[in-house]
């Protein structure tokens, strides 16, 4: 996201300044490095006023304004004299205290709301890395992480990049340049069908006028007249069946382009997903992901399909038939015309009322179906405390809200429509009354209107409300189509945090040797979740990692498996550097058995052969085998071809576990990577699990991370992990001899615990 | 009810908790109403720093005067939300929803999401949550004047 729009986000939707004023930044610069900055939007007696707090190496500062609207410094605290900073926090504040101890007043203290809470989080993690090491060493830039984490917030809600309503349309447009020819003929027949519709009409005052009364007056003889008359019936005939071809082209032509601009969009949209960061996926909702690869694309399609030719020809209608009007008979057609904008504008405020009392409805809607979303997977609590009755009783009165609400809406629409055609007909009456003293009038005279270009009136007339009704629906329907493509654009324009160089260097055979070199990663640019770490890890070195939860066991290995990129220093597979590899063919050649097993819809033989070609039976039967799960197939009804997955087949965790280890195992890593893999299951299936992993993990390059230590007695070297350093290192036997280290209380804690159990 | 605990301010403005009964020194501790929106007056949990519940207060009218007085206090920072006076204005926009207020604390603008309406109190007050998690809260709907009123009963009612 580029720096202006952040700017701008910052301005239009938190009302507060984007970067550290220029003054400030000004007033302490000149002494000492900024290394970080924050609002602080809460004072000490909960107003809400800016006052920015400001982090150098050596102190903090607090700056705000003055009576004079100048910037001055109100403190400043030497970083040494601080000893612990006090976080209290309440709904929607949180009070930072900075304090010598606990028995003296702070040093200072700042008061601020949840919205500034990241990036405030952010400068406590320093201020206490500060304290613990000395100083630190930032690799980020000040005025970014500020943008980044106050916007956090709102572009996990909403992440387009452009804001222009009329730049996301042209967008959307664009999509229609491949069908360029589609696009030129469907139109050309929707203008030709507007077109030619107006002219049935004017044929039939013709008609009249110059066949008709002609011949009433005895100046045209039978044959002529109706010579003429059977022409003009004809012409109207063919006019007739030229409009529906007309028609035909644009509704064909139109429909299957939208149609292919909504494959292409799907398109785009689901292979870009495929290139998304696992972070993507954990801030968005699926069910959002999935309603902008289906519906939002369906609403494209009707947009383009239908909506802007509809409004098109709407707008092509209206404009033809004022002129034809007026062309007819200028006073009659202004009279028609001029009232128009005032049914548009009262179309307009009546659609206004409508999308509120829409929304109200939408809301208890939403009620209702709550009630069924969480009364219906949570149906056996239901029956088992016996609340049908109250379920049903709160269901019916949710379900009477929605009902008197759209009510509510039918009683408004219903009225005024019926309402509007009056004022309709108000117009046309008008158009009588005018027009029927003139129909009278002599020949001779100017005010004489002759009947065939009265008729001619009434039948335009008829064609009037039409386009009205759609050009008072458009705005509608554009803002659904626009919020539709803003949410697909919002996927497109999210970049992979992975990149791809240009010629990577291809490893057909990976020998599995792993090797950090002063790695540092961060999730958020800030808190340092690996710290600078070192380890060569040989080819089928098997290696434990234990340690605190939250300490970066599974950040290092999402490190290896390369869904991030390390903020400092390198990962080298086999000597080369990881980002210097083809990532498809590396990742390839990485495994993974997670704690939590995903199966695809499919039955199970395709859920063991998954992401290969060319697997045979024997192989998948073999895999099962040494996975220990081919026993437990042959007792489902439909063995290997039971369908498993979402909407088939519930296996049990440890079931599925297996499978996904025959997964792992036909495969065939040289990287493999074990995340607490037994931890969801009981310990008999732990077992079963366990004898199939020792035999995964022969000939592979092995990361274990497992919280019961019991499973790691094979592994070569166990890394204990703690606040994302290796604290610890060595094999089983060394680390115990530690009296004091943390495996060896890891260790005496778990054999008490299994002792405790153990009757 | 117990009277011989009590609940004091310390030098840097934490809430200290002693035990007449066991002879130990104060404990540091912060508040937790367990009942924060239903009954905020009752069923106070104590907490040491680590997150234990050293103590749970079942009705604070009935402890010593002194000690609610400090207990109040305490509260109020913990509950502290932004209490609306006045909307000025409510928009939709794509796929959030932009309010525009004046508090009790000072003007502000914020979002919710578009499925985040309103909540309503069985007493009437009326709770937003905005996307970052601050909360805004409206006495209830006749606190506000006429204006405000009409723009909010679209999302109540
Ligand atoms: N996707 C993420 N975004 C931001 N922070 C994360 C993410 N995943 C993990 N973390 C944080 O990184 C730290 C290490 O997490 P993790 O590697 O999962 O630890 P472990 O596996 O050792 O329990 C934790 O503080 C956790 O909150
Ligand atoms: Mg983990």
């Amino acid at each position: 996201m580029n720096t202006i729009i952040k700017k701008e986000y910052i301005e239009k939707f938190l009302q507060q300044d984007s970067s550290l004023p220029k003054e400030v930044r000004s007033l302490i610069e000149h002494t000492e490095e900024i290394i970080l900055y924050g609002l602080c939007d809460l004072s000490h007696d909960y107003k809400l006023e800016h006052s920015w707090i400001i982090l150098t190496h050596k102190s903090i500062f607090v700056a705000s304004i003055d009576h004079n609207d100048n910037y001055k410094i109100d403190l400043q605290v030497a970083i040494n004299r601080i000893q612990k900073v006090k976080e209290v926090t309440s709904l929607s504040a949180t009070t930072y205290l900075f304090l010598t101890s606990d028995d003296m007043s702070p040093l200072m203290s700042v008061r601020f709301t949840n919205r500034q809470k990241i990036i405030m989080g952010h400068i406590k993690y320093l201020v206490e890395q500060m304290i613990g090491e000395g100083d630190v060493d930032p690799t980020f830039d000040a005025d970014v992480e500020y943008g980044n984490a106050i916007l956090r917030p709102l572009l996990e809600a909403r992440n387009n990049t452009s804001d222009k309503k009329n730049v996301v349309l042209l967008r959307l447009l664009a999509y229609l340049l491949p069908y360029k020819k589609q696009v030129i003929i469907g139109t050309a027949g929707a203008v030709m069908t507007t077109i030619i519709s107006l002219v049935p009409a004017y044929l039939s005052g013709y008609l009249i006028d110059s066949v008709i009364r002609p011949f009433q007056d005895g100046k045209l003889t039978v044959d002529a007249a109706s010579h003429i008359a059977w022409i003009i019936v004809a012409s109207i005939g063919a006019i007739l069946i030229l409009r529906e071809l007309f028609s035909w082209l644009r509704l064909n032509k139109m429909s299957i382009m939208g149609e292919l601009v909504a494959r292409d969009i799907r398109e785009e949209l689901y292979s870009h997903l495929q290139t998304l960061s696992l972070d993507f996926f954990s801030n968005k909702q699926t069910g959002s992901i999935i309603s902008r690869v289906s519906s939002d694309t369906d609403r494209i399609w009707d947009f383009i399909a239908f909506g802007v030719v509809e409004v098109g020809i709407a707008l092509i209608t209206l404009a033809g038939l004022g002129s034809v009007l007026i062309y007819l008979d200028p006073l009659l057609g202004l009279l028609m015309v001029l009232p128009v904008p005032i049914l548009l504008i009262s179309i307009f405020i009546h659609g206004e009322k409508m999308k509120k009392m829409f929304l109200k409805a939408w809301r208890k809607w939403s009620d209702l179906t709550n009630v069924l979303s969480d009364t219906i997977p949570g149906i056996s609590v239901v029956k088992a405390f016996n609340q049908e009755d109250r379920e049903i009783g709160k269901f019916n009165n949710r379900n009477k809200l929605v009902t008197s609400e759209f009510n509510d809406i039918h009683r408004s629409w219903t009225s005024f429509w019926p309402l509007l055609m009056l004022g309709v007909h108000a117009v046309t009456l008008a158009v009588w009354s005018f027009a029927t003293p003139r129909l009278v009038s002599s020949t001779s005279e100017e005010a004489y209107l002759s009947a065939g270009t009265f008729v001619s009136f009434l039948l335009y007339m008829t064609m009037f409300s039409t386009p009205i009704e759609i050009i008072g629906q458009m705005a509608r329907m554009l803002n659904r189509a626009l919020s539709s493509a803003y949410r697909i654009f919002e996927i497109l324009d999210t970049k992979p945090t992975i990149s791809v160089i240009n010629n990577p260097v291809k490893l057909n055979a990976l020998s599995g040797e792993v090797e950090f070199s002063n790695v540092s990663f961060s999730y958020d640019g800030v808190r340092k979740v690996i710290h600078n770490m070192n380890f060569v890890v040989g080819p089928g070195e098997m290696i434990g990692l234990v340690g605190t939860s939250g300490g970066g066991k599974s950040t290092l290995t999402k490190l290896i498996a390369r869904f991030y990129d390390v903020n400092e220093g390198s990962i080298f597979i086999d000597g080369v550097n990881i980002k210097d590899l083809e990532l498809g063919m590396y990742r390839r050649q990485v495994g993974m058995v997670l704690q939590e097993p995903y199966l695809f819809h499919g039955n199970i033989k395709d859920n063991i052969g998954y992401g290969l070609d060319n697997v045979s039976l024997d192989q998948i039967i073999e895999a099962a085998k040494i996975a220990n799960a081919h026993d437990f197939i042959l007792k489902l009804a439909h063995g290997y071809d039971t369908i498993v997955g979402e909407r088939g087949h519930t296996l049990s965790g440890g079931e599925r576990q297996r499978v996904s280890i025959a997964r792992a195992i036909l495969h065939g890593p040289k990287i493999l990577i074990l995340d607490e893999a037994t931890s969801a299951v009981d310990t008999e299936t732990e077992h079963k699990i366990q004898e199939a992993l020792d035999k995964l993990i022969k000939g592979r390059t092995v990361f274990a991370v497992a919280h019961r230590l019991s499973t790691l007695r094979k592994a070569n070297r166990i890394f204990v992990i703690d606040n994302g350093k290796i604290c610890e290192q060595g094999t089983h036997s060394e680390l115990l001899a530690k009296v004091d280290g943390q495996y060896s209380k890891l260790y005496t804690m778990q054999q008490q615990m299994s002792g405790n159990f153990a009757v | 009810m117990k009277k011989n605990i009590k609940l004091f301010m310390g030098k840097s403005g934490q809430l200290l908790f002693s035990d007449a009964q066991s002879k130990v020194d104060s404990v540091e501790v912060s508040a937790k109403q367990c009942f924060p929106w239903s009954d905020p007056d009752k069923y106070i949990s104590l907490q040491n720093q680590s997150g234990d519940e050293v103590y749970l207060i079942k009705d604070m009218a009935k402890m010593e005067v002194a000690t609610q007085y400090t207990l109040q206090k305490h509260l109020k920072q913990v509950q502290f939300v932004m209490d609306v006076n006045k909307l000025v204005a409510i928009e939709e926009d794509i796929e959030l929803r932009k309010y525009d207020v004046v508090t009790k604390q000072g003007p502000r603008v914020f979002q919710t999401l578009l499925e985040d309406w309103p909540k309503v109190s069985h007493d009437g007050q009326i709770v937003l949550k905005d996307i970052a998690g601050d909360i805004f809260v409206i006495e209830s709907v006749e606190s506000l004047d006429k204006k405000s009123q009409k723009l909010i009963s679209t999302y109540i009612d």
